[in-house]
């Protein structure tokens, strides 16, 4: 089935234009963003259970964004009355109008911007989608996700709790202008379970995501990893620290995938290139990487979390070439920092929800795969370890250094898993220092979409990255 | 208007009992290149979240499910999403709990938060800092918000609280012939706090002027280490989270009240308080979000537990009526001063790219942007890069706090804390 676009955003898009006509009487520029996305989330532990409407991303709200003498400017708004449009405007003219005031007051200079590209474009998308969260069978749904954990709670003598959560979002976003008309709707869903177990004082997790561009009835695929999941958990409670040093390693898919949002995620989102934030400004066309690395990013590269049709700026998704056998070649970039920079954009401007700014962001990023299969490439290892599980990690576009927390490292030895595991791993060093280190990667590869991304410490989104298997070399702490 | 329309509907829903939380934002942001204007933005949001807490049949049991919506819905998909709930919740049962009747507080009058004014301090103070051609502010974005919350519940509670929230983000660059490097930072607040302002960006701009001549953090193995910034809430917040209530009923935290939290420490000991008021932070509050009375209340007094914090479910489990959400905490400074916490061999951090505890664990782990190392002959050498890990159930048993304490918004924590045997991971 389609994803129905909303009923809402249709029956308030004549007054929304309404709104965007009068603005453009005296603004250079002016398009809203309107939002109404519905979700539905099921969170089931042994001792707490509940269920709600809000995702990460549901909201319902209209931001517009105008542009007069070179300055941009954003309303944000969720409780107007869209049959009084005058009422509106008069709010967004007076908001803006008393920023004005105070930024002349405080002798504010402008960062001038030229206007925006507003060719005609017209689109209708609608995803397909197996079911609706707003429309789902929430009973099932529960019972199901109580099974697990239930199940969970008696295996292993050490768990002392077994989370399932899953949840689904309906996305429905409208983008329009003078001259643009685009609407959207599309189906996401996350699906995660996280075993805790304990002995003595050592109390330790381990979990699995899965995700997709599908409805709720993704979470079918949830319980198989439920043996997995405790077993991890329990070995995680006799891992010992790594001893620190330089290793080679393989990184396990969703491991490469946190290395590829981390290096050349941040490191080429193209407003930090109007700061000069970002070393990869100087790199183009320079190696920042082996031969054996290509990555590309965009919303049309996979079939995830954040595979839309259009961006938060009714741009039209993309699928850019980042690194090409070892060469940057692009960078990605919002709207409005490509009119700064002289570029194009690429697809990638996004925000938080309508209340939010628009700032260059991620969607897919991906390392494509190689030649190898894994247990070719843990064969070639003399001495090293196999990382698995993405905890966390962190860029600094300005230095390239690179800090990614990993659950756990499975020891290698002589071309065999030795079954020895260390818990945590930190892996820290340069950039290039570790793509250029990568000398296998294999045939599969995976795309993981549970997170979320925030540009420094704030301002968090969804995102979905992947990759094949990668062997390189990594300090490991 | 509306949330009376949504009481009555609750009250005559047949739920157990139920909350709502109208949330009203009123927000202005200015996003700044050097110091010209990228852009302006204002928002003007209402978040309304009806939570339904349902009983089994045989009064064992209570479920729970809630909705967010806006403001403009309808009456009748009010009505439907209530109806919804209440089927939503029983279909996810827990042990039985109930929600708190009113606290004895006293809520102040509202009070207008003028948006304008606390934007336009921080405007003026980030345009009046000092910077130079080595050391300046390379971008900056403010955030300034009215918040007005109100919190109703089905057991009388009726709390209305207007309060400002600020965030400051700030991107320090300084720069030489050889390199330029950057230092971020965000600062939360209630409103613009001129001097703290001050104060950070230049202690920013000192780091970073250091940061230029910093060369490879050396391996050091087992190194003692001290935290000087912000990063030092983190270990505190590992302490905080042990003490939460369903922590302790989830048994994630081996804590327990009258019990030290550790044998044989030979470090200094932590006392932990939570606090309704710290001037200047963005969290001080009347009510949690569940609307249950804050309090200043001591959590933890010589690393001996005695009182929890937490929400309501998890205290009704554990037979703690008083809790509440904690909020703002402070910790009780130490036995040292900052000389003899800086005494040399010691590494002292003072920015990484992320520095994290895992509360669960005690794992701490971040990759080094600067540290500062003092020599036991009272040198001082700037580092960069490697990492620090260790696990802080271990390290906590020399932990030394000096008796100098700092404020980081919502957390008054001593302002050197130094941890002896963490592995230091070098660069070189």
């Amino acid at each position: 089935m389609k994803a129905p676009f909303s009923e809402y955003l249709t029956s308030i898009a004549p007054h929304v234009k309404e709104v965007i006509d009068d603005l453009n009487k005296d603004h250079d520029y002016v398009s809203a963003l309107c939002t109404d996305s519905k979700g539905l989330v099921i969170r089931i532990g042994s001792r707490a259970r509940s269920i709600s409407n809000k995702t990460m991303t549901t909201e319902r709200g209209v931001v517009f964004r105008v542009c007069k003498d070179k300055k941009y400017s954003e309303y944000a708004v969720n409780n107007a009355d869209w049959n009084d449009t005058a009422s509106i405007i008069k709010r967004i003219r007076e908001n803006l109008s008393m920023q004005d005031a105070l930024l002349a007051k405080t002798g504010s200079e402008i960062f001038e911007t030229d206007v925006l590209d507003d060719e005609p474009l017209t689109f209708f998308g609608e995803k397909e989608t197996g079911s609706l969260p707003e429309k789902a069978n929430i009973k099932d749904l529960a019972d199901k996700l109580i099974a697990i954990s239930d199940k969970g709670m008696k295996m292993g003598e050490n768990v002392i709790e077994c989370m399932a959560n899953a949840q689904s979002t309906h996305i429905s976003k409208m983008f329009l202008t003078k001259n643009r008309d685009l609407r959207q709707s599309y189906v996401y869903s996350e699906g995660m379970m996280a075993v805790v177990v304990r002995k003595g004082d050592k109390v330790n997790e381990d979990y699995k995501s899965i995700s997709g561009i599908k409805g709720p009835e993704l979470f079918d695929e949830l319980e198989e990893y439920l043996p997995t999941v405790v077993k991890n958990a329990e070995e995680l409670l006799d891992a010992e620290p790594i001893e620190p040093g330089e290793y080679e390693v393989i990184t396990s898919p969703e491991v490469t995938g946190l290395i590829a949002h981390e290096a050349f995620g941040h490191g080429v989102e193209m407003d930090m290139f109007v700061k000069h934030r970002a070393l990869g400004e100087e790199y183009i066309g320079k190696r920042v990487a082996s031969d054996n690395v290509t990555m590309h990013e965009g919303a049309l590269c996979a079939e995830n979390v954040t595979s839309y049709f259009f961006d938060d700026e009714g741009v039209m998704a993309g699928d850019v070439v980042e690194i090409e056998n070892g060469i940057l070649k692009s960078g990605i970039c919002d709207a409005l920092a490509a009119k700064r920079l002289g570029f194009h954009p690429t697809g990638n401007g996004k925000r938080e929800n309508f209340a939010h700014k628009v700032y260059t962001r991620m969607t897919n990023t991906m390392f494509d795969s190689g030649e190898y299969t894994k247990e070719e490439m843990i064969e070639s290892v003399k001495y090293g370890f196999l990382l698995e599980g993405m905890e966390s990690g962190m860029e600094d576009p300005k230095h390239w250094g690179i800090q990614c927390i990993i659950q756990k490292g499975r020891e290698i030895k002589d071309g065999k898993l030795t079954g020895r595991v260390v818990s945590p791993v930190i892996m820290t060093g340069y950039v290039p220092d570790l793509l250029g280190s990568i000398t296998m990667c294999s045939k599969d590869r995976l795309v993981f979409g549970s997170g979320g991304c925030g540009k420094g410490h704030k301002e968090w989104v969804k995102v979905a990255d992947g990759g094949p298997y990668l062997k390189t070399k990594a300090r490991l702490g | 208007m509306k949330i009376e329309m949504i009481k009555e509907l609750l009250e005559n829903s047949g739920a157990f009992a139920w909350r709502i939380t109208d949330t009203v934002t009123k927000g202005w942001e200015f996003y700044f290149i050097r110091h010209s204007l990228d852009q302006n933005r204002s928002k003007d949001i209402e978040n309304i979240q009806i939570t339904v807490y349902v009983l089994s049949d045989d009064k064992k049991s209570v479920g729970c499910a809630s909705a967010d919506m806006g403001p403009d819905e309808t009456k009748e998909y009010v009505e439907l999403t209530i109806k919804d709930l209440i089927y939503q919740a029983g279909l996810v049962q827990d042990q039985y709990y109930e929600l708190k009747a009113p606290g004895d507080y006293e809520v102040p009058a509202l009070e207008d938060v003028d948006i304008n004014k606390i934007s336009g301090d921080f405007i003026d103070t980030v345009k009046n800092l000092e910077e130079d051609d080595e050391a300046y502010m390379n971008s900056y974005e403010i955030f300034v918000s009215s918040i007005t919350r109100r919190i109703v519940t089905s057991t009388g509670i009726d709390v209305t609280e207007r309060y400002p929230v600020s965030l400051f983000e700030t991107v320090v660059n300084a720069k030489n012939r050889d390199q330029e490097i950057e230092f971020y930072n965000l600062y939360d607040s209630g409103i613009c706090l001129k001097e703290d302002i001050k104060r950070n960006v230049a202690s920013t701009m000192k780091h970073g002027r250091n940061r230029l001549n910093a060369t490879k953090t050396p391996s050091l193995e087992k190194y003692d280490v001290v935290f000087s910034s912000d990063d030092a809430c983190r270990i505190y917040e590992f302490f905080k989270d042990a003490l939460d209530i369903a922590y302790i009923c989830m048994k994630y935290s081996p804590l327990e009240k009258g019990k030290a939290i550790a044998e044989g420490i030979v470090g200094d000991k932590i006392t932990m308080k939570a606090v309704r008021n710290l001037p200047g932070s963005s969290q001080n509050r009347v009510v949690d979000s569940e609307g249950s009375p804050i309090f200043d209340e001591v959590l933890m007094e010589d690393n001996v537990p005695k009182a929890f914090h937490g929400s309501t479910r998890f205290s009704y489990y554990m037979g703690e009526k008083n809790t509440f959400i904690l909020s703002n905490y402070e910790v009780s400074g130490g036995t040292h001063t900052n000389e003899e916490l800086l005494k040399g061999p010691v590494l002292e951090c003072v920015y990484f790219s992320d520095f994290q505890v895992d509360t669960l664990t005690g794992d701490i782990f971040g990759e080094i942007r600067l540290a500062y190392l003092h020599e036991a002959d009272g040198s001082i050498k700037p580092v960069t890069g490697g990492s620090v890990s260790g696990n802080l159930r271990k390290l906590m048993v020399d932990m030394k706090m000096s008796e100098e304490r700092t404020r980081y918004d919502n957390a008054l924590i001593p302002t050197l804390t130094r941890l002896s045997g963490v592995t230091v991971t070098g660069a070189e």
